[in-house]
């Protein structure tokens, strides 16, 4: 009778489990509403006579206590059982009734860089109780994997929808050396001539350093660079004046002063130092290099960038990690060839589709272009370094991780998601109680070695002992 | 379909194949000596095509589909061998052929690309978790096989072959059941540190549930009825395998069972 009672329990979960795995509905998942059925109150019921019958195995079957193995599988499986029971909501409702513990079964913690917390939230962001501790999280940071390819060739262009908005499209472009290959969306062709995914770009002999000043609207104006050479803008109304040329600019402390001296050698840091003087401005110093004025701020949208010279070309060069590629677009029968050259700190180059040929006859719109852009890698990993505070010393630090929570004051903290709020970098931690736990680790154990003992060890060493047909 | 001719990966894992399924026709044609040299010779590149995976991708793998049938069809051998040696269970044939069916999705419908290892995947737990389930699955699979033998025997009363196919098929899933169960605690307790839950109530961990259930229940009945009902015996066996199959493919596959499980596919 009892054995026929557990056929049906086993039959009865199977049939239950496989329902389980249909019940998604449109507004839940299979999983959610699974969870809500077998927490019901039959389902909660269903589990006792489970636990119930387990029980009764011991009582009625002494073979049960007699053989280790059998004892164990189904100790083991009694205590996952219990140990679940005890760490579910309504465990812990009972708990809360019977003991007047007010531990969270679970909950969620969002918590700003910077921020301390205690209290908990459920799923739809409602608090839901507090913690007898804080919850700190000093540093957030996102882990990204090395891209197969760093660095991707796209048109980037303005398209119209479906819903009648102009959006920005980036569509790759396939490129094999040597060949032609069309740009997507646009009438060109376009040919890779060269690329090297470390290169440094290569000057000519007589290649002389300029200034490049880009003005408002992306207005730009090319100066070659001369020491003592005056510069008029409009607007902004500027006077800039060339005063010394630096190959390799470096600053040095003295003590109580700074000093800019040009250090001899390779040109690591190639500047010019340039006075600034407008109309509703005093004479400024700045020190420009390829990157923009190394210190302070420039007037309205002016842009100033100290190129050295000129790249008319790259070659390899594996001590570099920026690519170089020399493409050749052509239009009908013109064609133009020009280097993508990558400056360092810099995540993508390119030229807009008013340089390219054949570009009078097309619509300009700015940013438009094709361009050599860095990829970021998938994410490896997203990281929260957090403190925890109690009476307000520190108690406990981690930094945690998937598969690596915090486990505190009979909570578990994981790293559950991240994200940006009003440029407030956030980490999302999930915490879940603690109780049961042992029960259903020492239960895993049983069940685990039991088998194991049951239908392994116990036949090797009888097929050791006793040969292959008694072990059979 | 997804055919990798161009790739060594691709030509090994179909040398495997074909050398499986010569092996199955000369075991057929009662040739077991060439059929035991074609066997192995499968297994030797289905390992090499494994090795070749591993190097590759530059962790143990077992991430995707692709190397899960990849990990099945090398293993289906030394489990041959075992079942032979010390369970006394034998089918070669077979057994050849399952490893013909196993390397069929990896060499011609998953794709083989690579992918870098997603966070919850970074752990520990994640190659013994699988490696159990594909040891476990490979076992059953011959299960199966023996329980299907004992069905096709029909229902005449005290036939000894059937009753040596009702043994056999009980041997074997007593070595895959331990399996089972591991993996299927390995992956609650992982899901405990990755997610902060043993269970999730996700269809991938239901059907798991149920392919462990159904041999729960096998062990049960077996104990109760084993020579009154040994032809229900068998039909749970097989149950227990398709419960497997529905774990494996469909959950992963099907977007209706959309899970925490996806990435898998």
């Amino acid at each position: 009778m009892a054995l026929w009672a557990v056929l049906i329990a086993i039959a009865l979960l199977i049939i239950l489990s496989i329902v389980g795995t249909c019940l998604a509905t449109e507004k839940q998942s299979a999983a959610e509403r699974a969870e809500e059925v077998f927490n019901s109150v039959p389902l909660v019921v269903y589990w006792i006579v489970l636990v119930g019958l387990l029980i009764a195995g011991f009582v009625l079957f002494k073979r049960l206590l007699r053989s280790p193995g059998l004892l164990a599988v189904h100790l083991g499986s009694g205590l996952i059982l219990i140990g679940a029971m005890f760490g579910s909501d309504r465990g812990h409702e009972l708990a809360k009734n019977l003991f007047g513990t007010k531990k969270i079964p679970s909950g969620y913690m969002r918590i700003y860089e910077g921020q301390t917390r205690n209290t908990v939230d459920n799923n739809l962001g409602q608090e839901i109780g507090t913690l007898p501790f804080s919850v700190k999280l000093k540093n957030f940071w996102t882990e990204y994997y090395e891209p197969d390819q760093p660095w991707v060739l796209l048109v980037r262009t303005l398209e119209l929808k479906e819903d009648g908005k102009l959006t920005w499209v980036n569509k790759p472009i396939e490129w094999v050396k040597g060949k032609d290959v069309p740009v997507p969306g646009l009438d060109v062709q376009l040919r890779v001539l060269e690329y090297f995914e470390s290169g440094r770009p290569t000057y000519a002999a007589d290649a002389k350093p300029t200034l490049e000043i880009t003005l408002g609207e992306g207005k730009k104006r090319i100066e070659p660079v001369e020491v003592g050479k005056e510069i008029v803008l409009e607007d902004p109304h500027l006077h800039l004046h060339m005063v010394r040329t630096f190959t390799n600019l470096q600053v040095r402390s003295t003590g109580e002063t700074l000093l800019v001296v040009n250090k001899s050698g390779p040109p690591n840091n190639p500047a010019l130092m340039i006075e600034m003087v407008g109309h509703d401005m005093p004479k400024k110093r700045f020190y420009v290099n390829e990157n923009g004025p190394m210190h302070g701020k420039l007037p309205g949208n002016l842009k100033l960038s100290y190129l050295f010279a000129q790249p008319t070309g790259a070659v390899a060069d594996l001590t570099s990690n920026l690519p170089a590629m020399e493409i050749r677009i052509t239009h009908q029968e013109k064609s133009r060839d020009m280097w993508f050259l990558v400056r360092k700190n810099w995540n993508y180059t390119g030229l807009s589709l008013s340089e390219l040929p054949g570009s009078a006859e097309r619509e300009r719109r700015e940013d438009e272009g094709i361009y050599l852009v860095k990829q970021q890698g998938q994410i490896r990993d997203w990281k929260s370094d957090l403190v925890v505070l109690e009476e307000g010393r520190i108690s406990e630090q981690k930094v945690i991780e998937l598969n690596a929570p915090l486990h505190y004051g009979g909570y578990h903290f994981y790293q559950s998601g991240y994200g940006k709020d009003g440029g407030k970098q956030y980490t999302e931690l999930s915490v879940t109680s603690d109780s049961g736990l042992l029960a259903v680790s020492i239960g895993f154990i049983l069940l685990a070695g039991g088998a194991f003992w049951l239908f392994w060890l116990k036949p090797a060493w009888t097929y050791l002992i006793k040969g292959r047909d008694d072990a059979l | 379909m997804h055919f990798k001719f161009d790739t060594i990966q691709g030509i090994l894992i179909y040398a495997a194949m074909l050398s499986y399924l010569l092996a199955f026709i000369a075991f057929l044609a009662k040739s077991k000596k060439l059929g035991g040299v074609l066997y192995a010779t499968g297994f030797g590149l289905a390992v090499a095509a494994f090795i070749y995976r591993w190097f590759d991708v530059g962790y143990i793998p077992l991430q995707n589909l692709f190397e899960v049938f990849l990990c099945l069809g090398m293993l289906i051998y030394p489990l041959t061998l075992f079942c032979r040696r010390f369970l006394g269970v034998s089918g070669q044939a077979p057994d050849a052929l399952i490893g013909v069916i196993i390397l069929f999705p990896a060499g011609c419908v998953f794709e083989a690309q690579q992918l870098k290892l997603p966070p919850p995947l970074q752990t520990w737990l994640f190659a013994p978790h699988v490696a159990a389930y594909m040891f476990a699955y490979a076992v059953m699979a011959k299960a199966c096989v023996e329980a299907v033998k004992q069905l096709l025997r029909g229902d005449t009363p005290d036939d000894p072959l059937a009753k040596a196919y009702e043994q056999s098929t009980f041997r074997v899933i007593r070595l895959g059941f331990p399996l089972l169960t591991v993996g299927l605690i390995l992956g609650c307790w992982w899901g405990k540190i990755a997610w902060g839950d043993y269970w999730n109530w996700d269809p991938k961990e239901l059907w798991s549930l149920v392919s462990w259930l159904i041999y729960l229940e096998y062990f049960h009945f077996r104990y109760m009825f084993a020579r009154k009902w040994p032809r229900i015996n068998s039909a749970f066996a097989v149950g227990g395998f398709a419960a497997i199959i529905v774990t494996l493919l469909w959950v992963n596959l099907a977007r209706i069972f959309a899970g925490l499980h996806s990435y898998a596919s």
